[in-house]
């Protein structure tokens, strides 16, 4: 690949094409999933080429500015708990600065060496990011297949580990107002950091932050969306700010990026109103699966370039190229199962809206 | 002719009370413990609710639908038990039923543990400890419960008219007092507060008749009643509703007419007076026909004034068919008569012209503030929006918009739903001149950035990464931290406006 | 592990169809529809677990818990009833029933009541 300049590739018409197309998918799946796209643009934009921690750093920066907008409106809603975003937010700054420091670490420690540029901190984001989301993505199918099989009984969460967590009365114990919940700092604190590391290594804090505020603190559903939501817009500026003053971060990949976005978000969220919820979990999952296999096949190509592997280098190109259909692939069968409900939902709606009226005299 | 709804703690004497009271007065006493029997008699299952709480596994959409159906059988059975519109009840949560209905008389029990271990401990057979470890148990899963299935704190003195405690007071004394505020006339139920009672009676009857009907049973239903007119909101998802929910109401004695809507979600509009040509309406109901949604409607009369200055407004304009028999002036204090939709500022008219667009969720009428309005709704929360039109008209402009803002600090509290004045509805959601013209200018503003970055690529990036970048990191990342979100601002504007062009939001 | 399972509900149908699937599990069962029936039996041996009602006409299902943990504390009693109030359930609890589970009830929750059951024994025994 050809740098314009420093760690920023030269972008030709159809790279930027695609990823206003990556864009638009993230966004439509974030839409429709509630927490970030990242977990599809960032191995998107290093498919094409874009070094892992510039993809990161650029995509930090895409969605802070779009939680910015969209925490606003999450906080008109009455969702947002400001008190334990701000909990949370002091410990995730520790975790996002551990993370910076890593993947500059081994960004700039690698280069010394004559091997290829970013080698190490591609194989270290893309593994962090295959183990993370196929565990996420494993434990919501289990949970679809799950539920699905016991019926709709028991769909809502499960209380069980936020009711062992609200015994433990180490203090100080906090009470949050709006999620309606009381725990001590101490079970706060690991919650903050893991999803602070994650937000900074691969971009998608969400992912851990959610299930935990839900399952581990006991925070209703659309309150700790709306939580995470707010809290991402810190983190992002926080995280932007960290890598921008590294000079990691493509300004065009994010401008790029939001094109496709911001227009994606809103079908994503209107999807979410006219299809299923066992649906919009199965499909979730899929697409989570599909985008750690494509990540894992990248991976014996960065091996390689660090050294570790022995293979022909001209095999790097299938590599990538099997990496980038697998993405490719569940980003948009996954984007298009959703347009096509939104679509057929959108024609629906005009036919059948009428109040169907009976009268009959009082039975008296 | 009082209802006296007392609550009492697990093992407190509160039936004991009422039976007290029973005696003094005549009046019919039924309690929580006969009440579970009659729903066992009647096939209504109520241990997944009462359990779930110990459990504590999962709060699920199923369950909701068992709490909706369990808070029916309350009402409908309570109703029936109406004796001259007399009735003594007493048990767990009990001065949290028939909310939003004044005029009842709700009281609280204290009653010291160590009576109430005594108690137990002899009904159980329990030593004292073990009585003393259950019932601090117990009152910790009823306070849960309560939270659940009323949504409002147990001990939230506001919900009480009185609260004795036993502690001092012995229960032949709490039961004079309690046979001596019961007759005031502060506990004498209005007729018009009855028929309000009547209509939510109808409501709980509707629910319970549609949750029997093989074809029904199982919806997830909004169930609203006005003046015998039953509106019953269903999901889209369940489009085979509608015929069965009206066949099935169709043998619900008591229920004039019934309407069913399809709604995506609901938007509650609150205002004083309705007008159904007024642009306001229009502008809402463009509103609902976006999003699919219905409109529930709750004319809102402050306390303690009644609603004159609607009724000027009504004259002004020529009268709609329906409105010209009713001349004169009440002073708000309205007849029984048939002319009493007529002096309702509006509503019903209203209504049927939103019934005509097919977007109907009902309506009703309320008299007080935010509380009132939440006690009003509560039961219903699927509202993706609250609206909030002309209030308090007969306060001045200023205190009229403080109190407007301060009913939906409240109601946005409460109901967890965004609040919007009407006035702020057309900028807000729909799509007008203003909203093209920031569309064309906000559109021009991106088209430059765009332009200017893409061709001037070199400079900016070595701005921002490349050898500039390491003599100005500073002003490179603060300038990227408000560059990024202004981006994200204006061209998350143009598409929302886009998408709005076309319908989706 | 296979256990000695006694189920104790008034409607024949329930011990039935608790019977067909736990013994596929591999569990010994024996079930009953009369409580006093149940208590003979449960006078002459020593169960692993007791599934009971608690509604139920001659003994309640709280008396039979009452009966079973006085006579062996290893015995796991769980609770299934359709009728159950707060306070019912919580003095179960009290009284030392092990779960409790209501009706309607999918067969699946009350294997993995069982099945929890299974372990405190195994761990209870191997202390």
């Amino acid at each position: 690949m050809e740098y314009i300049i420093a760690n920023f590739i030269q972008l030709d018409l159809s790279t930027a094409l695609q990823v206003v197309l990556l864009g638009f998918i993230g966004g439509v799946l974030s839409g429709f999933i509630g927490s970030g796209g990242a977990f599809f643009m960032t191995p998107g934009m290093m498919n094409l080429g874009v070094n892992g921690v510039v993809a990161v750093a650029s995509n930090i920066t895409h969605k802070f500015g779009k939680a910015m907008v969209g925490s606003h409106k999450h906080g008109k809603a009455g969702n947002v708990d400001k008190k334990l975003a701000a909990y949370i937010l002091g410990t995730a700054i520790i975790g996002i600065q551990i993370a910076v420091a890593i993947n500059s670490f081994l960004f700039k420690g690698a280069s010394g060496h004559g091997m290829a540029k970013g080698a190490g901190s591609n194989l270290y984001i893309s593994l962090v990011f295959a183990i993370i989301l196929s565990f996420v993505a494993i434990s919501m199918l289990k949970d679809v297949l799950g539920s699905s099989k016991s019926g709709n009984a028991d769909s809502g969460p499960s209380r069980k580990i936020a009711d062992a967590m609200a015994k433990i009365k180490l203090p100080p114990v906090i009470n949050f107002k709006v999620a309606d919940t009381t725990v001590s700092l101490w079970v706060l604190m690991p919650i903050g950091i893991a999803t602070g590391y994650l937000a900074g290594t691969i971009g998608v804090g969400g992912f851990i932050g959610v299930p935990a505020m839900i399952y581990v603190l006991g925070v209703p559903t659309a309150v700790a969306a709306g939580t995470e939501l707010y809290l991402a817009m810190f983190m992002g500026a926080y995280g932007a700010l960290s890598y921008a003053f590294q000079g990691f971060v493509d300004i065009r990949m994010t401008m790029l990026m939001y094109l496709g976005s911001l227009i994606g978000i809103y079908l994503g969220v209107y999807g979410v109103k006219v299809v299923n919820e066992k649906y919009i979990r199965m499909v979730t999952s899929l697409i989570i699966l599909l985008c750690v296999i494509s990540r894992a096949i990248a991976i014996p190509m960065y091996l390689r370039q660090l050294g570790m592997l022995d293979i022909d280098p001209a095999w790097d190109v299938y590599f990538n190229m099997t990496s980038k259909f697998f993405l490719f692939f569940s980003g948009i069968s996954g984007c298009l199962l959703i347009l096509i409900n939104v679509i057929k939902s959108y024609m629906q709606r005009r036919g059948i809206q009428k109040t169907l009226r009976v009268v009959k005299e009082t039975a008296q | 002719m009082p209802i006296v709804l007392i609550t009492s703690p697990p093992h407190g004497l509160g039936s004991e009370l009422a039976r007290n009271l029973a005696e003094k007065t005549g009046w019919p006493q039924y309690s929580r413990e006969e009440l579970v029997e009659e729903a066992h008699a009647q096939g209504i299952k109520l241990s997944r609710l009462e359990t779930s709480i110990i459990k504590s596994p999962v709060i699920s959409e199923h369950l909701a639908w068992e709490k909706e159906l369990y808070l029916s059988f309350v009402t409908d059975t309570l109703c029936k038990k109406l004796e001259n519109k007399n009735l003594i009840y007493s048990g767990r949560a009990a001065h949290l039923l028939f909310p939003g209905v004044p005029h009842i008389l709700r009281v609280g029990l204290g009653v010291p543990l160590e009576m109430r271990i005594e108690n137990a401990s002899r009904q159980l057979g329990l030593s004292s400890e073990k009585t003393q470890e259950y019932l601090e148990a117990l009152d910790e899963d009823v306070k849960k419960w309560v939270h659940y299935v009323h949504r409002e704190q147990a001990n939230d003195p506001s919900n009480y008219d009185l609260f004795l405690n036993l502690e001092n007071l012995s229960l032949a004394n709490a039961s004079l007092l309690l046979q001596n505020t019961a007759e005031l006339a502060d506990f004498r139920i209005p007729e018009q507060d009855l028929k309000h009672l009547e209509d939510i009676h109808l409501a709980a009857r509707a629910r319970l008749h549609l949750a029997r009907n093989k074809e029904t049973a199982g919806l997830n239903l909004g169930i609203r009643v006005r003046d015998k007119v039953v509106t019953v909101t269903y999901m889209p998802r369940q489009t085979a509703a509608a015929t069965s929910i009206s066949k099935a109401l169709s043998s619900l004695e008591g229920c004039r007419e019934n309407l069913c809507t399809m709604a995506e979600t609901n938007i509650l509009y609150v205002q004083e007076c309705f007008d159904p040509k007024a642009d306001d309406l229009g502008q809402v109901t463009q509103l609902a026909k976006r999003w699919g949604a219905a409109v529930e409607l709750i004319r809102l009369i402050p306390k303690g004034e009644e609603a004159g200055i609607c009724l000027e407004d009504i004259r002004s304009k020529p009268l709609s068919a329906s409105h010209k028999d009713s001349g004169t002036y009440t002073g708000g204090v309205e007849d029984d008569g048939p002319d009493i939709s007529a002096n309702d500022g509006g509503l019903s008219d209203t209504l049927e012209e939103l019934v005509a667009m097919g977007r109907s969720a009902g309506g009703s009428t309320v008299t007080g503030s935010g509380r009132e309005v939440i006690h009003a709704v509560k039961e219903n929360h699927n509202y993706s929006l609250v609206i909030l039109g002309n209030l308090f008209l007969a306060k001045g402009p200023q205190a009229s918009t403080r109190l407007t803002r301060e009913l939906g600090l409240t109601l946005h509290d409460n109901l967890r739903t965004p609040v919007i004045d009407i006035k702020e509805l057309k900028s807000e959601f729909l799509f007008g001149k203003a909203q093209a013209f920031k569309l064309i200018l906000y559109s021009l503003i991106i088209l430059c950035i765009y332009t200017l970055v893409f061709s001037f690529q070199k400079p900016i990036l070595n701005f921002i990464g490349g050898d500039l970048h390491e003599k100005w990191k500073w002003v490179a990342a603060v300038g990227m931290v408000f560059f990024v979100p202004f981006i994200a601002y204006v061209y998350g504007a143009v598409s929302g406006l886009l998408l709005k062009l076309i319908d989706i939001d | 592990m296979s256990l000695e399972i006694l189920i104790l509900d008034d409607e024949t149908i329930v011990g039935e169809r608790l019977k067909a699937s736990l013994e596929k599990d591999g569990h010994k069962l024996e079930t009953f529809t009369s409580s006093v029936e149940a208590l003979k039996s449960l006078k002459e041996k020593i169960f692993d677990i007791v599934v009971t009602d608690i509604r139920m006409d001659d003994v309640s299902g709280i008396e039979i818990l009452e009966h079973v943990r006085k006579k062996s504390l290893r015995t796991k009693v769980i609770m299934i009833t359709g009728y159950a109030t707060l306070e019912v359930a919580r003095e179960s609890l009290t009284k030392g029933a092990f779960d409790f589970i209501a009706k309607p009830f999918k067969i699946k929750e009350i294997r993995k009541a069982i099945e929890k059951a299974a372990e405190a024994l195994q761990t209870e025994d191997n202390r």
